[in-house]
């Protein structure tokens, strides 16, 4: 759940005062830094690209990165807001490196069950493994997987927004693009969602 | 509020943004209008959905670890930008510094030369320095450490009296033959010798 305002106010003064430490070289003060900010940078990342083991990575860079640009770091945003733009910029990158990386590759998605049509007599028998029978009624993972379907900057605007719960003008700073069109992207992924998950959402 | 809200104001109050003065002025306006509170509490439940549905935070597995890697990626950042500097610093050393080295060493080898030749023809005999050897004294403990990987080459010694601030170093210097330095040297003798033969 996002964090209330003054209780972000706290958070905020202490992470500044660390901030200030940290720039004079205080490693001790930075650890805590990490610590106090792992947790929703992981989370973040990890609802951008669905796979543990590279939001556990892209995770770690983003730390680095912060520490090599904390010189730079002035506090005009909260120090959350700028790890999540330097997360931006890391999942992007990463996004463009896997999209290079895979031309010419095989996609799997084109063999996505929702695309071959009931009736044809070949269509393979579907099997649920047995993790996913057990895990498939929770509503997480119909979530997860609604989001999957969203382009890159619709899914970011949603997770900023929905659950990491950042302000418009917040997300503009972070995505470095205008207010108008995070009111965009943020309108058509809800809208988008919501018809993906109608079923949940109406039941609510 | 008689006019309406522009785009942006409208989205904030539909995302529960606004504060104060800005929060009720938008509360009047939205109050004769069913169908923006409607929006806005269908905006909740899906916030609320998404919210208590993902986690806002989640510790990375392996917390303790995911920390040291972070620490060892600053140290390897650290360590190969450490080079980078003493590159910057070396080549601003060799576009500036260099040059300006190189004249005044060029005015100082013709300073030295002309008050050379000024200097009387007849040559002044320097007498040779007689190396002193050091020796340790009996009762100490000397041992060598060489290592080929480090190139280093270590001689530990105990029992040793302090040496004195006025011992000059310089006198201790010990001097090879020419055949303990250049072992062609010898041969090429050898071999001169052996064909006169």
């Amino acid at each position: 759940m996002p964090v209330p305002q003054d209780a972000a106010a706290d958070e905020s003064d202490e992470d500044f005062r660390l901030v200030a430490l940290a720039q004079k070289g205080d490693m001790r003060a930075y650890d805590e830094l990490v610590i106090r900010h792992r947790g929703r940078i992981y989370a973040m990342i990890r609802n951008m690209v669905k796979n543990d083991a590279d939001a556990w990575d892209l995770s770690q860079d983003v730390f680095i990165k912060a520490w090599q640009a904390l010189p730079r770091f002035e506090a005009r945003a909260r120090f959350s807001t700028w790890l999540f733009r330097i997360s931006h910029n890391v999942v992007y990158d990463w996004v463009r490196k896997r999209k290079i990386e895979s031309a010419g590759e095989l996609n799997d998605e084109i063999f996505n069950r929702e695309k071959i049509d009931s009736s044809a007599r070949t269509a393979p028998a579907f099997v649920e493994a047995p993790d996913d029978a057990l895990s498939s009624s929770e509503l997480r993972e119909k979530i997860e997987a609604a989001l999957a379907k969203l382009s890159v900057d619709h899914r970011e605007a949603v997770i900023l927004k929905d659950v990491q719960g950042l302000s418009y003008k917040e997300i503009a700073d972070v995505t470095k693009c205008s207010i108008g069109t995070v009111m965009s992207r943020l309108f058509y992924a809800r809208q988008k969602l919501q018809t993906l998950l109608k079923d949940e959402y109406e039941s609510r | 509020m008689n006019t309406n809200p522009d785009e942006t104001r409208l989205a904030q109050w539909l995302d529960d943004e606004l504060t104060g003065t800005d929060l009720t002025e938008m509360d009047a306006w939205a109050a004769t209008r069913p169908e923006q509170l409607a929006a806005r509490e269908d905006l909740r439940l899906f916030r609320n959905m998404m919210a208590t549905n993902l986690p806002a935070s989640q510790e990375p597995p392996y917390p303790d670890f995911f920390l040291s890697r972070v620490n060892q990626g600053i140290r390897d950042l650290q360590s190969a930008e450490a080079p980078a500097k003493t590159a910057a610093a070396l080549s601003f050393w060799k576009s500036w510094m260099m040059p300006i080295a190189a004249c005044a060493g060029m005015v100082l080898a013709f300073g030295i030369g002309k008050r050379s030749s000024e200097a009387p023809s007849a040559l002044t005999v320097v007498p040779a320095a007689t190396p002193v050897v050091y020796t340790p004294e009996e009762g100490v403990d000397a041992e060598w450490f060489a290592s080929a990987g480090a190139g280093a080459n270590v001689i530990v010694l105990e029992g040793v009296a302090a040496i004195p601030d006025s011992t000059d170093f310089s006198e201790t210097v010990y001097v090879p033959t020419i055949s303990e330095y250049d072992r062609t040297a010898t041969r090429e003798k050898e071999t001169s010798d052996s064909a006169q033969q």
